[in-house]
C-alpha cells in the first residue's frame, strides 16, 4: 500500500483526488482509494482536461503535412472520441472499485486550467486533502491557496 | 479547429533582420544581390523554424522579397515557383488523395495486417513493417492517419490500460516509427524528397530517378526498422500473453468495408501504372509528367472530383515547396551560399566523411523541432556549396540531408505519425524521450555505415 504520511493531518471526511488529461495513474488512484477507505471518507474524483492533445495532433497534421481539412477533421474525431473513451474507461474503472470497496464517491469532469479547478473543487467541496501527480511545484502552487495537505502521489 | 494567431513578435524580428541586412553594405567576397538573398534566407529560417506564420505563407513571402530586393527578376522568381519538383508533389498528392478516398490504401493495410500468424511481437512487427511499406506508396502522414482508428481498435480489443500498458506504448510507437522509417524510402513517402530533388537540380543541373532513390534508400530503412524494432522491444517489454482478439477486429474492419470496389480497382491500377512508369519512364518523359497525366487520368476514370481532392489535400503546403526551391536558386546563383562556405570552412579542414556525418547529425536533430520540409529547404542549400568545396557529390548531399530530415522519433511536434501516436494516451512524453534519443542515434549510425559501405555498391559516390 502507498503510505502517506499522517502528520498535521485532521480528521479527514472528504478526500479530492484529481487527474490530468494526460495522466490517470493507478497507483494515484490506488491511493485515493486506499486513503478513503482508511478514513471512511468520501471520495471526489476530478478529472481535468487541460491538454486539448486532439488539437495539439491536427495542429501539427495541418501545418506539417498535405493532409486536407476533411482528412485532418476525420482524424481528429477519431483521436476525441478515442481519448473520450480512454478517460471515461479509466474513470470507470476507479468507480468501480471504489463501490466494491464501498466507498461514496462523486466524479467531476472539467475542461481548464489543471491547479485553478482543484483549488475551487478542494474549496466547494471543503475537502481535507487533496492527491495529486506530477511535480513538487505543482504541489506547492495548489497548496499555497488552499489551507489543507496537498500529497503527491510518483 | 481555431486557426493560430500570427506571432508578431518573430515577424517583427524576421522583418527587422531583414532590413538590417538589406541596409548594411556588401561584406567583402559577396555581392549586393547575395547579400539581400541572405538577409532573406534568416528571415525565412526564423519564420520557418518558428511557424510565427504558416510555412506556405513564409513560401510566398519569400517569392515576393526575390524581386522587391533585386535578388532576381520577378519573371524568374515566379518562373522557379513552379518548377517540374512542385507539379510531382501535387501529382503525388493527387494520387494519394484518391488512395484515401477509395479506401484502397485502407484495404492494404488490412490485408498485410491479417496476414500477421498470432504472437504479440509478431503482430507488432506486422503494424511496423505494414506502415513503412505503406509510407513507400504514400505520404507518411496519410499512413498514420489510416492506420490509428485500426490501431486504436486492436489496443481496445486487448483491453489495455493506458500508462500502465507497454504493450499499449508498443502497438502505437510500432506504427508511428514505421511509417516514419518507411516515409523516406520513395519519393513518395514525403514531400520533402522531391522538393530536395529540386533543389539539386535547380543548384548543379543533376537529378535522381525514382528507381535510383529507391535502391539507394530502400534497404537502408530494412536496417533502420530492424534497428527500431530492437529498440522498442528493448525498452518495452511486451506484457500482454496473446492477442487473438487482434484478428477479429481486422477481419471486422475488412467485412465493413465489403468487396473491392470498381474506384478501389482503379485507383489501384493507376497508382501501379505509375509506379511502373516513374521507374522505366521517368528518365525519358520526367517524373513530373507522370505524375500529372497519373492525375489527370484519375479524373478521367471519374476515380475523383475536383472537391475530394479540395477535401484531402492542403494545398497551401504547395507554396511552400514553390518558395524554398526559388529561395535555394537564389543563394545559389548570387554566390551567397559559396561565400557562406568560404566563411565556415576557413581555417578549417574537413573530410568528406565528416561533412557527411555532421550535416546528417544537423539535419537528424533539427528535423526534431521543425518541419521535414522546412529542415530540408535551410539545410540543403548550404550543404551543395560546403559539399562543393570539400568535394561532397551533390546527389549524395541530397540523401545526406533529406534522408535524416525524415528521421524524428521523439516529439510530437516534430512530425504528424508522432503525434498522433501520442495521442493514444498510452505514453507519456518522458517515457519515449530515451528510446526515442536512441533510435535516432543507432538510425543515424545505420545510415552513415550505410552511406560509406552500401552506396559505392550501387554506384553513388560520396566524393
Amino acid at each position: 500500500m502507498n503510505k502517506i504520511p499522517m502528520r498535521n493531518m485532521k480528521d479527514i471526511n472528504t478526500v479530492l483526488v484529481a487527474f490530468s488529461a494526460t495522466s490517470i495513474h493507478k497507483k494515484l488512484a490506488k491511493a485515493a482509494l486506499d486513503m478513503a477507505e482508511e478514513n471512511n471518507a468520501k471520495l471526489i474524483i476530478l478529472s481535468v482536461r487541460d491538454k486539448n492533445v486532439t488539437q495539439m495532433v491536427a495542429k501539427v497534421t495541418k501545418d506539417h503535412g498535405f493532409l486536407g481539412r476533411d482528412v485532418v477533421e476525420k482524424l481528429a474525431e477519431d483521436i476525441k472520441k478515442d481519448r473520450d473513451e480512454l478517460i471515461e474507461h479509466r474513470l470507470a474503472r476507479i468507480e468501480e472499485e471504489a463501490e466494491r470497496r464501498g466507498i461514496e464517491f462523486e466524479t467531476l469532469q472539467v475542461k481548464g486550467n489543471f491547479n485553478k479547478n482543484i483549488i475551487e473543487v478542494a474549496e466547494k467541496y471543503a475537502v481535507d486533502v487533496v492527491l495529486v501527480d506530477g511535480t513538487g511545484s505543482k504541489m506547492e502552487q495548489i497548496e499555497r491557496k488552499i489551507k489543507v495537505p496537498v500529497h503527491l502521489i510518483k | 479547429m481555431p486557426e493560430d494567431k500570427p506571432r508578431y513578435g518573430i515577424i517583427l524580428l524576421s522583418l527587422i533582420v531583414l532590413v538590417a541586412i538589406y541596409l548594411i553594405p556588401a561584406p567583402e567576397g559577396l555581392s549586393v544581390e547575395g547579400k539581400n538573398a541572405l538577409g532573406i534566407f534568416i528571415a525565412a529560417i526564423i519564420l520557418w523554424t518558428t511557424s510565427a506564420i504558416p510555412l506556405s505563407v513564409t513560401g510566398l513571402f519569400v517569392i515576393a522579397l526575390l524581386p522587391l530586393l533585386n535578388v532576381m527578376s520577378s519573371k524568374e522568381a515566379f518562373y522557379l515557383f513552379g518548377n517540374k519538383a512542385v507539379f510531382f508533389i501535387l501529382g503525388a498528392f493527387i494520387l494519394a488523395a484518391a488512395m484515401m478516398k477509395t479506401g484502397v490504401s485502407k484495404r492494404v493495410a488490412l490485408l498485410m495486417l491479417n496476414r500477421f500468424d498470432g504472437t504479440p511481437r509478431k503482430l507488432l512487427f506486422s503494424i511496423m513493417l505494414s506502415s513503412a511499406l505503406l509510407s513507400f506508396i504514400m505520404p507518411e502522414h496519410a499512413v498514420a492517419a489510416m492506420m490509428f482508428p485500426v490501431v486504436a481498435a486492436i489496443a481496445d480489443s486487448l483491453d489495455l490500460e493506458p500508462l500502465n500498458s507497454k504493450y499499449g506504448t508498443l502497438l502505437f510507437l510500432s506504427m508511428a516509427w514505421g511509417t516514419i522509417i518507411g516515409g523516406v524510402g520513395t519519393l513518395l513517402g514525403g514531400a520533402r524528397n522531391p522538393l530536395a530533388i529540386g533543389l539539386l537540380e535547380e543548384n548543379s543541373g543533376l537529378t535522381i530517378g525514382f528507381f535510383e532513390w529507391c535502391i539507394a534508400i530502400i534497404p537502408i530503412t530494412f536496417v533502420m526498422l530492424g534497428v527500431g524494432f530492437t529498440v522498442l522491444n528493448v525498452f518495452f517489454k511486451i506484457d500482454v500473453d496473446n492477442v487473438r482478439s487482434a484478428r477479429k477486429v481486422l477481419e471486422r474492419h475488412l467485412a465493413r468495408m465489403g468487396k473491392i470496389s470498381v474506384n478501389e480497382k482503379k485507383a489501384g491500377f493507376v497508382l501501379v501504372s505509375t509506379v511502373f512508369a516513374w521507374i522505366f519512364l521517368g528518365n525519358i518523359i520526367g517524373l513530373a509528367v507522370i505524375a500529372v497525366l497519373s492525375a489527370v487520368s484519375l479524373f478521367i476514370l471519374n476515380v475523383i472530383n475536383w472537391d475530394d481532392v479540395e477535401s484531402n489535400v492542403n494545398w497551401g503546403i504547395i507554396l511552400m515547396y514553390g518558395g524554398a526551391i526559388a529561395m535555394g536558386s537564389a543563394l545559389s546563383t548570387t554566390g551567397t551560399v559559396e561565400w557562406i562556405a568560404a566563411l565556415a570552412l576557413d581555417n578549417i579542414l574537413l573530410s568528406p566523411l565528416i561533412m557527411l556525418i555532421i550535416m546528417s547529425l544537423i539535419a537528424k536533430f533539427l528535423t526534431e523541432g521543425i518541419s521535414n520540409s522546412a529542415a530540408v529547404a535551410i539545410l540543403l542549400p548550404i550543404g551543395f556549396s560546403l559539399g562543393d568545396v570539400i568535394g561532397i557529390n551533390p546527389i549524395a548531399m541530397t540523401y545526406i540531408v533529406a534522408v535524416p530530415a525524415g528521421l524524428a522519433f521523439i516529439l510530437p511536434m516534430g512530425t504528424p505519425p508522432n503525434a498522433i501516436a501520442y495521442s493514444s494516451g498510452y505514453y507519456e512524453i518522458k517515457e519515449i524521450l530515451l528510446p526515442g534519443i536512441i533510435l535516432n542515434l543507432t538510425s543515424w549510425i545505420v545510415f552513415i555505415l550505410m552511406a560509406i559501405t552500401y552506396w559505392p555498391l550501387v554506384g553513388i559516390s560520396l566524393t
